[in-house]
């Protein structure tokens, strides 16, 4: 099994598991105060287990545009966009973050599950073309700063990162190292993404960690596990891959159909897609329960009891304190405030179908209106 | 965080699954140990059996979730349901911050004598988790 260059800093400290192939905190003390930590404060993950590459070439924006669902033509230098590979049916291969470093240069951010499958994809495409596909995951560590307190945890640690713009990013360094920083994430609320393109010297990595450990905890905040990653994404609304992303799976049935930019011209996927844009038989919705944490695979109904879908991600909300999940139903049944019913080890609890984030936007995530409701300080 | 120190209560019964027994005349009360709400971190939904039901040694008889888990309780008696901790349904925590106390889980009514002497006591018990470390 694999670990980060991260891993001697918090194998005592963390409860670990096993994913994507690596060993890597699963929580440290609670998912729910971790959680909430990121809601309020700022959190700190390991996210070394994402697949990096970079795709190199004179044509490399033309074949990412046949590659992906998105629009990279959209994109300037330093600047990224979250965007999908789709096979010909119009099933997700892998969602990802594409980043322009230049024209002839994008760097991809995709999931640790579908490394080995997405790198065969790329480079299977990459045939006739004088695009290059690099590697670069197992060379490189991330990690995630994310909350409302994000920016003040980063300023002393990467300062020239310190105020830019959602979903820019900029080449910048810590101490004498390379780093690549970036406003994006994956729990809603604003925070940012930094790489550290070299692994080489061990002390590196490790002074980083060291270094944001005491930032965040200086602000209250809280070293965070692959649990609260799952409930934070959960909450604001997005998909994980393999559980609500799949190649059975559009991105259109996911209702991420403002992924999808059909005025790029041909891409992989495209008509399967552009057929789906007059009627989808079902969609990816919100679901809150009065009672009861749905989970994924459980079979949901109908009032009358006809069998309309399934649930693809289950969980208890932090912040809400109810059982949350997205479930792919029947597109008659996807009103918000329909009630539909999951089927519970047996029993059917009563779900009501919701827009996504979960949360109230003007109090939590990253366009919150007022500052983070904070609680008394913890020792 | 791994399991810290575990307290494990004096006067209480042990099974291997982790759950403790405290005799009260002829009915018993069935909770989770400390090590076993460590071992399930925060525990968010508890999904408790109907009164009356009968459950049998060793079968799942109700089910504790954490955010992020789903587990079977089992019995470590066979007898009747005879109450059921419905405090928990609205602070499922209990379990967490005080498991030999307000986060009792069932009372049961046994039915099969013999069985209370196959469980361990708590010195028995604290050997039982010392070998499993």
């Amino acid at each position: 099994m694999k670990i980060t260059p991260f891993h001697e800093l918090y194998k005592e400290r963390a409860t670990l598991t096993e994913y994507a192939g690596f060993q890597l905190p699963l929580l440290y003390d609670s998912i729910r105060e971790e959680h909430m930590a990121v809601r309020q404060r700022v959190g700190l993950f390991d996210v070394t287990h994402m697949g990096r590459a970079f795709v190199r070439g004179g044509e490399a924006e033309t074949y990412l545009n046949h590659m992906t669902a998105n629009d990279v033509t959209r994109l300037e230098d330093n600047k990224a966009q979250y965007t999908m590979f789709c096979n010909e049916r119009g099933g997700v291969v892998d969602d990802l973050m594409a980043y322009r470093v230049n024209r002839n240069l994008y760097l991809l951010v995709y999931n640790a599950t579908s490394r080995a499958t997405t790198l065969k994809w790329l480079r299977s495409h990459a045939d006739g073309s004088d695009v290059v596909i690099e590697d670069v995951s197992d060379q490189t560590c991330m990690v995630a700063v994310q909350g409302p307190l994000a920016e003040e945890a980063l300023r002393s640690i990467l300062p020239e990162a310190s105020g830019l713009g959602r979903f820019r990013s900029i080449d910048t360094a810590y101490g004498e190292s390379k780093t690549m920083v970036s406003r994006t994430g994956y729990t809603g609320e604003n925070g940012f993404e930094v790489i550290l393109w070299s692994v080489d010297d061990p002390d590196v990595p490790a002074s980083l960690w060291r270094d944001f450990v005491g930032s965040i905890t200086e602000l209250g905040g809280l070293a965070c596990g692959l649990g609260a990653r799952d409930t934070l994404r959960l909450e604001a609304g997005f998909c994980l891959y393999g559980n609500d992303l799949t190649e059975e799976i559009t991105p259109l049935e996911a209702d991420l159909g403002w992924v999808v930019k059909f005025d790029q011209g041909e891409f992989i996927g495209r008509e399967t897609l552009e057929r789906q844009t007059e009627k989808v038989h079902r969609l990816r919705r919100g679901i809150i329960l009065e009672r009861g944490i749905p989970r994924q695979g459980q079979k949901v109904f109908s009032a009358s009891g006809l069998d309309i879908g399934f649930v693809s991600s289950g969980t208890f909300s932090p912040l809400l304190k109810q059982g949350i999940g997205f479930c792919y139903v029947e597109a008659e049944f996807t009103k918000v405030d329909e009630v539909v019913y999951i089927d519970i080890r047996g029993r059917r609890a009563a779900a009501r179908v919701t827009d996504v984030p979960f949360y109230d936007t003007d109090i939590y995530g990253a366009t919150r209106k007022r500052p983070p409701l904070i609680e008394s300080r913890k020792a | 965080m791994g399991i810290k120190e575990s307290n494990i209560r004096e006067g209480c019964l042990y099974a291997e699954e982790h759950e403790w027994v405290k005799v009260e005349g002829d009915v018993v009360t069935v909770g989770v140990t400390d090590y076993a709400q460590q071992m399930l971190t925060d525990v968010v939904y508890v999904e408790l059996p109907d009164v009356g039901k009968e459950i049998s040694k060793g079968q799942s008889f109700m089910i504790l979730e954490s955010v992020k888990s789903v587990s079977d309780v089992y019995s470590p008696l066979t007898g009747t349901i005879a109450e059921v901790n419905e405090e928990l349904a609205d602070f499922p925590e209990r379990v967490n911050d005080a498991p030999y106390d307000e986060g009792w889980l069932v009372k049961v009514r046994p039915s099969q004598s013999g069985e209370l002497e196959e469980l361990m006591s708590a010195e028995e018990y604290r050997e039982f988790l010392a070998g499993k470390g």
